[in-house]
């Protein structure tokens, strides 16, 4: 896309969501919507775990005991059937999006033959993956 | 019920403000949960840390969608974000986190009144469309009615700030948007409107390594983060979309008396003042 062309499709597509008819286009999808469309996905998910798993927390009396969540117990907790469990996957899909759409912008980038910003990606996935053994190795 | 509700109604207000103004929400909604609704402090930090990744995972959505968000300008800065969030929650345990608070509050008392006296660097759109430069911007400010083009300034020292807010959010445990919008608007000449959706979506990334740690330690309580996620989700999904019809001198005045707030927050808190 040329800088003008950029700009009409930016323009189009605004007038569209200002009239709440934003939908696909005949347009080749930028890669703000695929990424709109992952994080949707994956927060609607998280959002139906949490819910669901509230409810089921409702239904059951609230008589289980919520503080004892972590990821080594998450497995234990996803086979006895506890709403912890349930709760602690929606939590876990939450903490997961930024590392998905990084990810999902890594590919995206690299598809488009943009590298230097493929690699700036893969740079932040890798001090994300740095942190999180950090912390597993400290506990 | 009665207690996840209002935890539920602190996440909601806290996602409205903090998507509007590309903040996380988290200097919201953490004193609100320790001062008046007793969450003890771990909880409340790790929820806190939890909803700054859901604020903006909601709010980009919005944001992606008009196309508000400097994905290029987002990436670049994560790096020196993350780094600086590694570094700073390794060092945390070696500095003075009180003393640091001390003098980032009065950093931060400056600029908030910096950007409330409307003194904010001029944003001058290129003359040639070309000229946006690898990292410039283009959108269309639905509250003007026109198209807004932008070029990045000032990269280097933009990279530096953002190094640093992710070592003070490191430290601090806190999402880190308070000071990277400043730094887009004040020194890289980003439009406010652009500079709040780019920095929320890259509060996620810069919370995701203290919550993962948190959650690791168990310090998650199921019973705070999820009514406060539930909350944050839906307001923060209402406040992006509330500041593409408000000015940008709203949400300009708006995220000045956060920083406001927050650095005498941080002021007190080094002095060990407690509020209650």
């Amino acid at each position: 896309m040329t800088p003008r062309q950029r700009i009409l499709f930016w323009k189009r597509r605004a007038d569209q969501a200002g009239r709440g008819r934003l939908r696909d286009g005949s347009e080749e999808a930028p890669l703000e919507r695929k990424l709109s469309v992952v994080m949707v996905a994956a927060l609607g998910l998280a959002l139906a775990l949490l819910l669901g798993g509230a409810v089921l927390a409702g239904l059951r009396g609230g008589g289980e005991d919520l503080s004892r969540i972590t990821i080594q117990a998450l497995p234990h907790l996803l086979a006895g059937g506890e709403v912890t469990g349930v709760l602690g996957v929606g939590l876990l899909v939450v903490l997961a999006v930024p590392a998905v759409r990084t990810a999902v912008l890594l590919v995206a980038f690299a598809l488009r033959r943009e590298w230097l910003f493929a690699a700036l990606c893969a740079v932040v996935l890798a001090v994300l993956a740095a942190g999180v053994l950090t912390g597993l190795r400290a506990w | 019920m009665v207690q996840m509700v209002l935890i539920a109604v602190v996440g909601f207000v806290g996602g409205v403000f903090g998507s509007m103004v590309g903040l996380g929400g988290g200097i919201f909604i953490i004193p609100c949960l320790t001062l008046f609704l007793d969450i003890p402090i771990h909880s409340a930090i790790a929820a806190g840390l939890v909803a700054v990744i859901a604020t903006s995972t909601s709010s980009s959505v919005a944001y992606l969608r008009r196309g508000l968000t400097n994905l290029r300008l987002a990436v670049s800065l994560e790096t020196v974000l993350v780094a600086g969030a590694l570094a700073g929650g390794l060092l945390g345990a070696a500095l003075d986190t009180g003393a640091l608070s001390a003098i980032f509050g009065g950093v931060m008392i400056g600029v908030s009144l910096y950007m409330a006296m409307g003194r904010r660097a001029q944003v001058l759109p290129p003359r040639e469309e070309s000229a946006l430069g690898l990292l410039g911007g283009v959108y269309h400010d639905q509250h003007h009615q026109h198209l807004v083009r932008y070029r990045v300034r000032r990269l280097p020292v933009g990279l530096l700030s953002g190094l640093i807010a992710g070592g003070i959010s490191g430290l601090l445990g806190v999402g880190g948007g308070f000071m990277t919008v400043p730094a887009m608007v004040l020194i890289m000449g980003v439009p406010m409107r652009a500079a709040a959706a780019t920095s929320s979506m890259m509060l996620g990334v810069t919370a995701c390594g203290g919550a993962v740690a948190y959650f690791i330690r168990g310090l998650v309580d199921p019973g705070v983060a999820v009514p406060v996620v539930l909350g944050v989700a839906v307001g923060a999904l209402l406040g992006s979309r509330l500041a593409l019809r408000v000015r940008q001198s709203v949400l300009i005045g708006v995220l000045a008396v956060a920083l406001f707030a927050l650095s005498v927050q941080m002021i007190l808190s080094a002095a060990g003042i407690r509020v209650r």
